[in-house]
C-alpha cells in the first residue's frame, strides 16, 4: 500500500515535471523575447507596469508562470536529492529545504509583481 | 591517479548520451540558483518606481550584458534538450537520442546566433 502511494507520488513529480517544462518552454520563449526584444532597452517601472496592466493576458501568464517554474525548479532539484539515495532522514529535511525555498520564492514573486500591477 | 581515473574511466564513458545529461543537470541547477537573485531584483518593486528602475539600471552593464547572452543559452539548451528528453520519452525515440541531441545544438546554434545581434553591440559598447 505505502509502496504503490510512494510509486504513485513519483510517477505524478515525472508528469508534473514534464508539463511543466512544456508550459515554461512557451512562458520562458515569451519571458525573454518581451524582455530582451520588445522592451529592451527600455525596461523601466513605466514600461513594465504599463504591459502588466494591459489586459488580463499578462495577470493570467504571471499567474501561471511564476509557480510553474518555482515547480520545475523545486521538483528538479527533488530528482537530483532521489538520484543519490538519500536515508529517510535527509530525505525529509530536502523535503522541507525545497517546499521552504519554493513557498519563499512564490512569495517573494508575488510580492515583487504586485505593485506592477496597481 | 586523478589524470589515470581521466584517461582510463572517465574519458571512455564521454558520449552524447552522458554529455547532454549532465548538461541538463549543471543547467538545470544554475537555472534554480538564478531565480533567487532574479526574484529579489524584481521584488524591489516594492519600494517605489525610482528603486525599482536603479535596480533594473545596475543590469545595463556591460558585464550584466554578458551574463545575460550567456543565460539566454543555458535556457535555450535546457528547454530544448528538455524538449528532447520529453520526445525520447512518449514516443520511444531513445534510438535517436543522439540525432535529437545534435538537433537540440542546432537549435541553440540558431539562439546563439541570433541572441548575439542583441547582445554583442551592448557588451561591445564601451570598447567600440
Amino acid at each position: 500500500m505505502e509502496d504503490t502511494r510512494v510509486r504513485q507520488q513519483g510517477m505524478a513529480s515525472w508528469l508534473m515535471q514534464r508539463v511543466s517544462g512544456i508550459f515554461l518552454t512557451y512562458a520562458l520563449a515569451v519571458h525573454l523575447w518581451t524582455v530582451h526584444y520588445v522592451n529592451a532597452d527600455r525596461l523601466t517601472w513605466e514600461v513594465v507596469a504599463g504591459r502588466l496592466q494591459d489586459g488580463a493576458y499578462w495577470a493570467i501568464y504571471y499567474s501561471l508562470f511564476v509557480p510553474a517554474v518555482v515547480y520545475h525548479a523545486m521538483n528538479g532539484l527533488w530528482g537530483i536529492v532521489l538520484d543519490y539515495d538519500p536515508s529517510c532522514v535527509w530525505r525529509r529535511v530536502w523535503c522541507v529545504v525545497l517546499w521552504g525555498a519554493g513557498l519563499a520564492l512564490v512569495v517573494t514573486g508575488y510580492f515583487g509583481l504586485k505593485p506592477l500591477m496597481g | 591517479m586523478v589524470w589515470h581515473y581521466f584517461r582510463n574511466t572517465l574519458l571512455p564513458s564521454v558520449n552524447v548520451g552522458t554529455v547532454s545529461w549532465l548538461l541538463h543537470r549543471v543547467s538545470g541547477v544554475a537555472l534554480a540558483i538564478y531565480l533567487i537573485p532574479h526574484f529579489l531584483s524584481i521584488n524591489s518593486s516594492r519600494e517605489g518606481p525610482e528603486v525599482f528602475d536603479a535596480t533594473l539600471a545596475v543590469f545595463t552593464a556591460p558585464v550584466y550584458k554578458a551574463a545575460e547572452f550567456l543565460l539566454i543559452l543555458v535556457v535555450a539548451f535546457h528547454a530544448f534538450n528538455g524538449v528532447r528528453i520529453i520526445v525520447i520519452d512518449f514516443f520511444t525515440l531513445s534510438h535517436r537520442q543522439k540525432l535529437l541531441f545534435w538537433l537540440v545544438m542546432l537549435a541553440c546554434g540558431l539562439v546563439l546566433v541570433a541572441a548575439s545581434f542583441l547582445f554583442v553591440p551592448k557588451i561591445l559598447a564601451p570598447v567600440v
